[in-house]
């Protein structure tokens, strides 16, 4: 196992490599950082420093080596308005891995619900629903969703009933001056988790619904059934322990490509998340934290798909590795 | 002025020690509007003191400062101006509104009186005479040496937004810690420009320490009715009552300032309570869900601002190297209809007419432009004359050559699309080919028009100071060049005979109706010659919520909260 794990990072290394040089080489062909000092008064001495302290008058190879043994040793550099990067990473990953924890927990018990009764009680009223549900889920815009969630769960109940504060706030994750887990985050966390799961509920009921028919209608399970099996042991003994693993695969690779931001989430409800920090990024240019952004996306890509393979064969032992 | 693509710089400010009289009327949505404050008392004075009251006031901020350095590069940021600079430290001068309603400098509480301009030794001095009163938060009095250290930053300190501003000051005496002597190297006429950027640094708590290090990511002084209290870097920032402010102390205890990176949302933040007041940019989606309704509490649109948004043409370039094909555009454009359709919703409809801004009425010709209305019939006379004829396509041309051009503008601004759309239709009907191409505003800016790489660009201008500031866009000797080290920014490459001179004047006569007079001049020969087409204000927009009580009005530089301390929570 540790030799499968070493060799897939191992892998991905060069991945890395070549992908930090192609986007440094991007966007400093696309972005000139110190345009933003042409409309200065003193615009030409400014940006002769800034391009002195950037290094921008050296080969763009010589800027990605300079950028890539500092960044390697923890030294991430500074964004173009002078905060370190790293710590801007850091920061930004924090506020987003609370809305995946949350929002990937969430999705996955309601998921999981929702499939398994969809597949045991198949063509029911409620599975008709929740088909319908998942598949308006799956075609409706995220931001749509955010929006009319604030304004039917939060503004609309404040103004109707005259309340101080509505009831669900959508601003940041906390009120300014508190923290921690308390009803403050609670009433912070509803609505941007809500727009997060809407459609990553709708995708993996449907999901954990097609595996659970696939496992029902296996002969095992009809083994169990004629062996006078209670049906509670059959569902969730015997066909739900097979029947998550598609979904579990899913869930690993989905939660990893997430860490890379959320973006619409994060913008609607002013999260400072990867997401934001991302976007801003690009529309300033700013390399060092685009490159670090990248950098930490694709390490959570590449180590949640390799904790998909890793669970996969825990839950499976035919396919485990060696 | 600075050409504004998204953000922008504001400089001054109404100190709220100063008592502030409403002189003007808010306005409800819909009505156009400019809500100004008179003050009333002497400088240093402070009339009125009703206490502290409590609560918190909640601000909606629209874009998060990049730093706190302000006179630091990084530190040019309008909402970080209207939402910490004015409230954290302190200026010579207000910016104030007469009775006229014509933006003024007026001495702030940190002087005794108005600065005393003289000449000595052929020389221009200005004398400041600092209120005994005033002190930082740490009780430390503000001295002459303050003023002096800040000179001395802006002018030697490294990354600096903005050194100009400083570069005819020769020396400054602070022999007498109560006076600050400042001694010229020439005439200038926009010495009370001087410290309403950045305001002016603590030098007991900078001096031999790195500025940028020690205020880019926030600082614990103030000189102003609040203080810093923390900087939560992409969620907000707090302030707390500066007890130690000299002027009348701020009657809440603490404004809680929360960034918004939706529009929509900061909208239903203010509808539902979270925020108390917001002030966000005039874009399209903002007036959407003002004219939507169910706004609670009051709103501002004032028309009187520091932008000028203009159709920019490269009077060095063809077709608008030609003054006839420049006037003629004039006339094929119904430059109130593309206003009214714009910001008609808020009460806005007229096109501005001059380059310089609304608030600098005092020193412009604000009529100046106004001639210039839909006239196809003088577009054909003109064009019919230097010899275009129209073709089967109802597009001008001459000697083989169409009348095409290309309209650049920043993208992602759907204001701007719109606008070019409307333009491209009317200049259509009256015979001008037009495509449009937008650019990332950092290539528009940084690469694009510095070399004059366009015809025509739709972009705005913002003043940052209340001194007329066309020479910098208007000056033969401001385009871009070996001369000026390519730093000019008269990237429309406008060369109006007469038009320097008269600039020079504005630049260095001390005598207002001098000075004025030559602004008007000016702008009446840069009409003549149609250099550029002004189009709209870019109206200030300030939201107010059922929370908070105050006079609730927009000064135009120190933005919609400038007056929060004098706000109190409704209880």
């Amino acid at each position: 196992m540790l030799r499968f794990i070493t060799r897939r990072l191992a892998y991905s290394v060069p991945v890395l490599v070549v992908a930090s040089l192609l986007v440094f080489w991007g966007v400093r062909e696309t972005f000139d950082p110190t345009a933003k000092y042409q409309t200065s008064r003193d615009a030409a001495r400014i940006i002769a420093e800034k391009r002195k302290e950037l290094g921008l008058d050296r080969p763009i190879v010589v800027q990605w080596w300079n950028w890539a043994r500092h960044f390697v040793t923890g030294n991430w550099g500074e964004s173009l308005n002078g905060n370190g990067v790293r710590e801007m990473t850091t920061r930004a990953l924090g506020f987003t891995v609370q809305l995946i924890f949350w929002g990937v927990l969430i999705s996955l018990i309601i998921a999981v619900a929702v499939g398994v009764y969809s597949a045991v009680r198949q063509y029911s009223v409620l599975d008709h629903v929740f088909t319908g549900l998942s598949y308006l889920g799956i075609a409706m815009p995220v931001f749509w969703f955010a929006l009319l969630s604030i304004q039917f769960l939060s503004v609309d109940p404040k103004i109707r009933w005259n309340l101080d504060s509505p009831p669900l706030y959508f601003v940041g994750l906390h009120s300014t001056g508190k923290s921690g887990i308390n009803m403050d985050y609670l009433r912070h966390l509803v609505l941007p988790v809500m727009a997060l799961t809407v459609q990553i509920i709708a995708v993996w009921s449907r999901f954990q619904r097609a595996a659970m028919l696939d496992v029902l209608s296996a002969d095992y399970i009809r083994t169990a059934r004629a062996k006078g099996l209670p049906q509670r042991t059959v569902i969730f003994k015997h066909a739900l322990r097979n029947a998550l693993l598609p979904l579990v695969s899913q869930t690993a690779v989905d939660a990893g490509a997430l860490f890379g931001g959320l973006i619409i989430t994060e913008s609607i409800f002013s999260i400072p998340g990867m997401g934001r920090l991302f976007l801003q990024a690009l529309l300033q240019g700013d390399v060092n934290v685009i490159l670090a952004w990248m950098l930490v996306s694709a390490v959570f890509v590449i180590l949640f798909n390799l904790l998909a393979d890793i669970v996969y064969g825990i839950l499976d032992p035919r396919i485990r590795v060696r | 002025m600075s050409a504004c693509s998204s953000d922008k710089k504001s400089v001054s400010v109404s100190s709220p020690g100063t008592t502030a009289a409403s002189a003007g009327s808010t306005a409800t949505t819909g009505a156009t509007a400019t809500t100004a404050a008179t003050a009333t008392t002497g400088a240093g004075s402070s009339t009125t003191t009703a206490g502290a009251t409590g609560g918190t006031i909640t601000i909606g901020v629209e874009q998060e400062w990049d730093c706190m350095d302000w006179m630091g590069s990084c530190g040019g940021s309008t909402y970080g101006a209207w939402s910490a600079l004015f409230a954290t430290t302190t200026r010579p001068f207000d910016f104030v509104q007469d009775a006229d309603g014509i933006w003024k400098y007026k001495a702030s509480n940190l002087l005794t009186g108005e600065p005393a301009l003289t000449t000595v030794g052929g020389k221009q001095t200005v004398t400041y005479k600092i209120n005994p009163k005033a002190v930082w938060s740490d009780g430390q009095p503000i001295t002459s040496t303050d003023l002096k250290y800040t000179w001395t930053q802006v002018t030697t300190g490294s990354d600096i937004y903005d050194t100009s501003v400083f570069r005819d000051v020769e020396s400054i005496d602070d022999s007498d810690p109560s006076t600050a002597v400042l001694t010229f190297s020439k005439q200038n006429a926009s010495w009370k420009d001087l410290y309403e950027s950045y305001g002016i640094y603590p030098a007991h708590l900078l001096e031999g320490k790195d500025r940028n290090a020690e205020t880019k990511d926030g600082y614990t002084w103030s000189a102003g009715p609040f203080k810093l209290e923390k900087w939560d870097k992409g969620v907000g920032a707090s302030l707390v009552r500066n007890d130690a402010y000299w002027g009348d102390k701020a009657k809440v205890d603490r404004v809680e300032e929360k960034f918004f990176a939706d529009t929509a949302a900061e909208f239903q933040a203010f509808k539902a309570g979270e925020v108390d007041v917001i002030g966000p940019q005039p874009q399209l989606d903002a007036i959407d869900a003002i004219n939507a309704g169910g706004l609670p509490g009051k709103s501002v649109v004032s028309a009187v601002t520091g932008n000028v948004e203009a159709l920019w043409l490269n009077n060095a370039k063809a077709p608008f190297d030609s003054k006839i094909v420049r006037q003629a555009f004039a006339y094929a454009i119904d430059r109130d209809a593309i206003v009214n359709k714009l910001f008609g919703g808020i009460g806005v409809n007229k096109a501005v007419n001059s380059l310089n801004p609304p608030i600098l009425a005092e020193f412009s010709d604000q009529a100046a432009f106004a001639g210039y209305k839909l006239d196809l019939g003088k577009v054909d006379s003109l064009l019919t004359g230097d010899g275009w004829a129209k073709g089967s396509d109802g597009i001008y041309a001459k000697a083989g050559q169409k009348l095409s051009f290309e309209m650049k503008t920043t993208s992602g601004n759907k204001r701007r699309e719109l606008t070019v759309q409307v333009l491209q239709q009317q200049l259509k009907t009256a015979g001008f080919d037009m495509t449009i191409n937008e650019q990332k505003s950092s290539d528009l800016f940084g690469q694009q028009l510095p070399p004059g790489d366009f015809q025509a660009a739709l972009y705005a201008q913002t003043a940052t100071t209340l001194s007329p500031g066309l020479t910098s866009t208007q000056s033969s000797k401001s385009i871009p060049g070996p001369a000026n080290n390519n730093s000019g920014q008269n990237w429309t490459r406008t060369n109006v005979p007469g038009v320097d001179a008269l600039l020079d004047t504005v630049d260095t006569e001390t005598d207002d109706a001098k000075r004025a007079a030559a602004a008007k001049a000016a702008d009446k020969l840069l009409a003549a010659d149609m250099v550029t087409l002004p189009l709209d204000p870019l109206p200030n927009l300030g939201f107010y919520g059922d929370k908070i009580s105050g006079d609730f009005s927009i000064n135009v530089i120190a933005g919609p909260w400038w007056n929060i301390a004098s706000w109190t929570v409704n209880s």
